[in-house]
């Protein structure tokens, strides 16, 4: 079961079967997937399943998903999850550098025991009114009282300022650059620094 | 009369959505997701506050309760009274659907028959995350708006805002069979099908859609339907009658329905 959480302007919930609708309209906004750094849906079948995926990873206890609910308007707005590193989750969320996500060198960054990823996606609408801001603070009071450390957020271009700001207003530190593999082909590594548009994994720690 | 005020002296006709016969608008349910019921024939010496909500009884703390669940008369001497528990009062997760008086106690039977292997053992049982279990119920029982249709104009009961309207910009029907059930090709949103052992030489429809979806008031699957064939469309509603899927109307439906022999013409369809 997934934990209700509240701030004063929002509730945080379980997934309910009506919040797909939400879902679907972040998840085919090309520049709301691109902050988030996810493939935009390409049809309607991608997305059927989905809130049984997030029952079921939730029974077996590898992740955590809440729906973000405007307390006054009780409109949904967007989502925000914790995925654990010790399930297939992480081979997935690193399968753009192929095997090297394995290597000894790279796995050190990490806590694959008890380390989680933060990601979060918020409806077009909704965007720099200090919800996520709100949200993030919650769910990291639920991990400081769940003593769920550390967490892992992937940002995949700094100039996703938004976001950036967000995790280092909550104390998330710059951990480990990165840079996209298709990006780094098309423009050499000196260009990506020029214009800002490295990646980074953030951390934060209990 | 309830028909009368919600339209069903018109001349729309509907149907149960269990066993296709015709039927009025105010056979009209509410379907409540559930998670788990409390069992009254395993309690000792229980007594039901039905305006509170709570069941007292001499060997459990009192347990609040959502709703008492409509149990078919066949079913009463094994179950006894039901009463079911949700997860989430203030936020539920409900529906509309239209059953007649035999329709719904088909639907509670279905479901209820799960139980009768715990109902011996257990005072409260509750249900896995991942199961999706309805109580259907009178609309009597709750707080219900008086919409009008958006395509019948006529009054309809609703709990809340129920379908979804995506524009069609093209579609594709092929042949298809149960042993090759075919692909959605690239740049279509959808694909429904009529194949199943009962009609295994079947016909597949693929649809490119625009991106987002509108709301929409319909009374019913047979004006939703009807709307889909006047105005290109394809209606979307999370079906509480099939698992809470996402599921989908279009201009097909009464043909697909017809292929699979489904009594109910208006069923939607699995995407």
């Amino acid at each position: 079961m997934t934990p209700k959480l509240s701030t004063e302007k929002l509730i945080l919930r379980e997934i309910k079967v009506n919040d797909l609708f939400g879902i679907h309209e972040i998840m085919s906004d090309d520049e709301t997937m691109k902050l988030f750094g996810g493939q935009v849906l390409t049809n309607d079948l991608e997305i059927k399943d989905f809130i049984q995926i997030v029952k079921s990873e939730r029974e077996d206890g590898i992740s955590y998903f809440w729906s973000i609910i405007l307390i006054e308007e009780k409109e949904f707005v967007g989502f925000i999850r914790l995925k654990s590193y010790n399930s297939k989750y992480y081979d997935s969320a690193f399968s753009s550098i192929g095997t090297h996500r394995f290597d000894n060198e790279f796995v050190k960054y990490f806590d694959r025991t008890n380390g989680w990823e933060i990601d979060y996606a918020i409806s077009k609408g909704q965007r720099n009114k200090g919800i996520m801001r709100e949200a993030v603070g919650a769910v990291l009071e639920f991990c400081t009282s769940e003593n769920i450390s550390p967490l892992y957020a992937r940002v995949n271009s700094m100039t996703n300022s938004a976001t950036v700001k967000i995790l280092r207003y909550h104390n998330f530190e710059d951990h480990l650059p990165q840079v996209d593999p298709i990006l780094l082909q098309k423009y050499g590594a000196k260009k990506i620094i020029e214009k800002n548009e490295m990646g980074m994994i953030f951390k934060w720690i209990i | 009369m309830l028909s009368n005020f919600f339209g069903g002296g018109l001349n729309k006709i509907i149907h149960c959505e269990i066993n296709g016969k015709e039927t009025t608008i105010d056979k009209t349910r509410v379907l409540t997701r559930i998670s788990g019921v409390v069992n009254l024939q395993m309690l000792k010496n229980p007594r039901v506050d039905l305006n509170q909500k709570v069941i007292y009884s001499d060997s459990k703390p009192p347990i609040n309760f959502f709703i008492k669940i409509h149990i078919p008369p066949d079913l009463i001497g094994v179950l006894g009274e039901l009463y079911a528990i949700v997860s989430d009062e203030d936020e539920l997760e409900q529906s509309t659907h239209v059953l007649s008086d035999e329709g719904i106690n088909v639907c509670m039977g279905r479901q209820l028959i799960k139980l009768i292997d715990y109902i011996k053992d257990y005072e409260i049982i509750n249900f896995p995350e991942t199961m999706f279990f309805v109580s259907a119920n009178d609309i009597s029982n709750f707080k219900i708006h008086n919409k009008t249709c958006d395509n019948w104009e006529i009054k309809y009961p609703s709990i809340g805002k129920k379908y979804m309207i995506k524009k069609i910009l093209d579609t594709k029907i092929t042949r298809r069979t149960i042993e090759h059930p075919g692909v959605l090709l690239s740049g279509y949103d959808l694909g429904i099908d009529d194949c199943s052992t009962k009609n295994p030489n079947g016909t597949g429809y693929m649809f490119k859609t625009e991106r987002n979806f509108l709301p929409i008031n319909f009374c019913s699957n047979e004006s939703a339907v009807d709307y889909c064939k006047k105005n290109d469309s394809l209606v979307y509603f999370i079906d509480f009658m099939n698992g809470g899927k996402m599921r989908v109307l279009s201009e097909y439906t009464e043909s697909i329905n017809n292929n699979l022999q489904n009594h109910y013409k208006f069923r939607s369809s699995n995407i």
